[in-house]
């Protein structure tokens, strides 16, 4: 190159010289441009690696954010009692299943699965494992301690898969609460089909009001009185009156929810909320409570007695018959039909109809249950339809709808709506007052007065001051026909009474006297004792400090006058 | 002068060569680590469900009281066996007026 140029500038004219000046010229330009691009390209690069470097680096995070989920994700949400006791929980627990194809010698291979698992049915195994199928099941839902002994064994062939199975801890104890759920995790059942869908998207657990102590209590006692007054079944509910929330719900024969295929018809019907029932006398509650607070009686004034009422082809008789003149808070006492059925009448069909209606007895209740039943009522709601509600006959409501009632005529008269759900913000103000306070302290006078002096003294728990009404209801067979055999025994009760906390209801359905009972089986004799049984264990759980039976203060507050018909009589009990 | 800063230079490049290839292998076994801590915890939390689920069954109300009936003397609090303070107070008050008597 340089030779050419050289030869170029000996023989070439000046003209030539002039050109390759300026190519050299233009070229180093280029040269120059370039050469500042890439300055400016490295000046660029070396700023972004000063400012990732040096300047970015304090703003650096120390710990670099976890992308792995480290939150265990199960099928649903656990559901809780009030105190945090697991009552449902979804486990991944491990199936065994087996390829056949890979299964060397079924014979044996059932053989020592039948040392681990319990209930093989070997025949039917062998069969299966002899198969061409690529897939058998063999156990469903296996423990973890079987698992490990499976694997020990150390058979071909044989495999495991992870499943979510929902898992009932408290097993029959919960089981009308909190429902089932089916092998695809659908809530079928209870709690756990009204909250289906906040249960399968939510990891939060779900806390219910229900306290699993209380509801053993429940559960207990009322089994007693089915087993020793044979009868078929029973239900319990213990609720807050000052809150509505459910403590206890127990109906009985009941299940385990964790084998619910062995779980009869019978045992998943829900008494305490699905079932309607005819009550029987404690609707007195609610009769005697509308004739206060309409006025048409007072606690001064009375009825008369001596005869049964006959009316069109009906009959009403008294149980405890006084024949003769009776005092407002003395029929309450007694627990007199035909008094009822006098009061009834004088603040007629059209009132108490529009307060039955108010106190929800004629609507479904609002509890948060798929089991939820109608109440049935006459239409049209004649005469003789308020003589007989009067005393509980001709209306069905749930024994949960009685309970709901009893707290909002005892609590100062307001009726919250019952709910399974824990509340805890208790200032929200959902009671709606639907009785006079003044009403509800004359009502809570008379409940004493019952348990005190009347036909609920088994109920008696010394010290926490038990208020309630017996009812014993005579059941309506299919045909219609009311049979004296078979019947609704119940005792609903408020404590303490001078300012009550909790009301509690058990009935048991179709009791047969025994000897203990001389032959009774109504509900003083069958359900009140249960009552106090349940008051008495469960109260000191609830904190409930027991006072003395004797406090002149209580004794006061709920002194009762009980006038006789010529001269009135000052009369003091508690 | 040139050739030294060259051996600089490449020195310089060599050691962050091996400085980055250090570093890399140690975030590497760290995430190992990571995500078997995360797979333990996993496994942790299923046991603990399981164990929790475990001892809300060996709590049931029901096996407890039996269980108590058996091994343990302690029976149920009687109503009588509850006492306030103010009782105790009384009764030492009653008890004084009546020695001062």
């Amino acid at each position: 190159m340089k030779a050419q140029f050289v030869q170029l500038e000996k023989d070439g004219p000046v003209k030539l010289d002039g050109s390759v000046n300026k190519a050299i010229e233009i070229a180093r330009n280029r040269l120059l441009v370039l050469s500042c691009f890439f300055a400016l390209a490295f000046i660029l690069a070396g700023a972004r690696l000063i400012d990732v470097a040096v300047l970015r680096g304090l703003g650096e995070p120390v710990i670099v954010a976890e992308s792995v989920e480290s939150k265990l994700k199960t099928g649903r949400a656990n559901i809780l009692d009030r105190n945090g006791v697991i009552l449902a929980t979804s486990l991944s627990v491990a199936s065994l299943y087996a390829d056949p194809k890979e299964v060397i010698d079924p014979f044996s291979t059932v053989q020592s699965l039948s040392r681990v698992l319990d209930n093989v049915d070997k025949e039917v195994l062998v069969r299966k494992l002899s198969g061409r199928k690529r897939f058998v099941w063999i156990r469903r839902g296996i423990t973890p301690g079987q698992q490990s002994k499976i694997n020990g064994l150390g058979l071909p062939g044989l495999h495991f898969q992870k499943e979510d199975r929902r898992f009932y801890p408290q097993r029959s104890l919960s089981a009308h609460v909190v429902g089932f759920s089916g092998t695809d995790a659908a809530g079928l059942a209870g709690v756990e089909k009204k909250f289906d869908g906040r249960l399968r998207d939510g990891s939060d657990p779900m806390e219910l009001s229900i306290d699993i102590r209380v509801q053993h209590i429940l559960r207990e006692e009322i089994s007693k009185q089915i087993a020793s007054f044979n009868a078929i079944g029973g239900a319990g509910v213990f609720i807050d009156v000052n809150s509505g929330e459910v403590l206890g719900m127990v109906s009985l024969p009941d299940f385990d929810p964790n084998a619910i295929n062995a779980a009869t018809s019978e045992s998943r019907f829900n008494r305490a909320t699905l079932g309607v029932y005819e009550m029987g006398s404690t609707f007195k509650i609610f009769n005697t409570a509308l004739a206060l607070e309409t006025g048409t009686a007072t606690m001064l004034s009375g009825y008369d007695a001596t005869k049964p009422i006959r009316y069109a082809r009906f009959t009403i008789n008294d149980f405890h018959p006084q024949k003769r003149w009776l005092s407002v808070p003395e029929i309450f006492q007694y627990s007199s039909n035909i008094g009822s059925a006098k009061m009834a009448l004088d603040f007629g069909a059209a009132t108490q109809k529009q307060f039955m209606k108010k106190l929800g007895f004629l609507n479904r209740l609002p509890i948060e249950l798929p089991e939820r039943g109608r109440p049935m009522y006459p239409s049209p709601w004649q005469k003789i339809s308020a003589m007989t509600i009067a005393y509980g006959h001709g209306i069905a409501v749930s024994p949960m709808h009685l309970v709901s009632g009893v707290a909002a005529v005892v609590n100062g008269g307001v009726l919250w709506p019952v709910t399974l759900l824990k509340k805890n913000d208790r200032s929200s103000n959902i009671g709606k007052q639907i009785l006079s306070a003044k009403t509800s302290k004359n009502m809570r006078k008379m409940l004493r007065l019952v348990v005190e002096n009347g036909t609920g003294r088994n109920a008696a728990a010394t010290g926490y001051w038990v208020g309630g009404k017996t009812g014993t209801a005579d059941k309506q067979s299919p045909t219609g026909a009311y049979a004296k055999a078979s019947r609704l025994s119940s005792f609903v009760a408020a404590f303490p009474i001078h300012d009550p906390k909790y009301a509690v209801l058990v009935m048991v359905d179709e009791p047969k006297g025994n000897k203990k009972s001389f032959g009774y089986a109504t509900g003083g004799w069958v359900a009140a004792p249960a009552v106090r049984q349940i008051i008495k264990r469960a109260s000191p759980i609830l904190g409930l400090l027991p006072i003395d039976n004797n406090s002149p203060q209580i004794q006061q507050l709920l002194e009762i006058n009980i006038p006789q018909q010529k001269h009135g009589n000052r009369l003091a009990s508690f | 002068m040139f050739r030294g800063s060259i051996i600089v230079w490449v020195l310089i490049v060599s050691l962050t060569g091996v400085v980055m290839f250090l570093i890399k292998h140690e975030v590497q076994v760290l995430d190992a680590r990571l995500e078997r801590l995360h797979q333990d915890i996993l496994a942790h939390q299923e046991s603990t469900l399981i164990l929790t689920a475990e001892w809300s069954y060996l709590n049931q109300p029901a096996r407890i009281e039996a269980l108590a009936r058996k091994y343990v003397a302690y029976r149920p609090t009687e109503t009588n066996q509850i006492k306030s303070l103010a009782d105790f107070t009384l009764s030492r008050k009653s008890e004084l007026s009546s020695e001062g008597r």
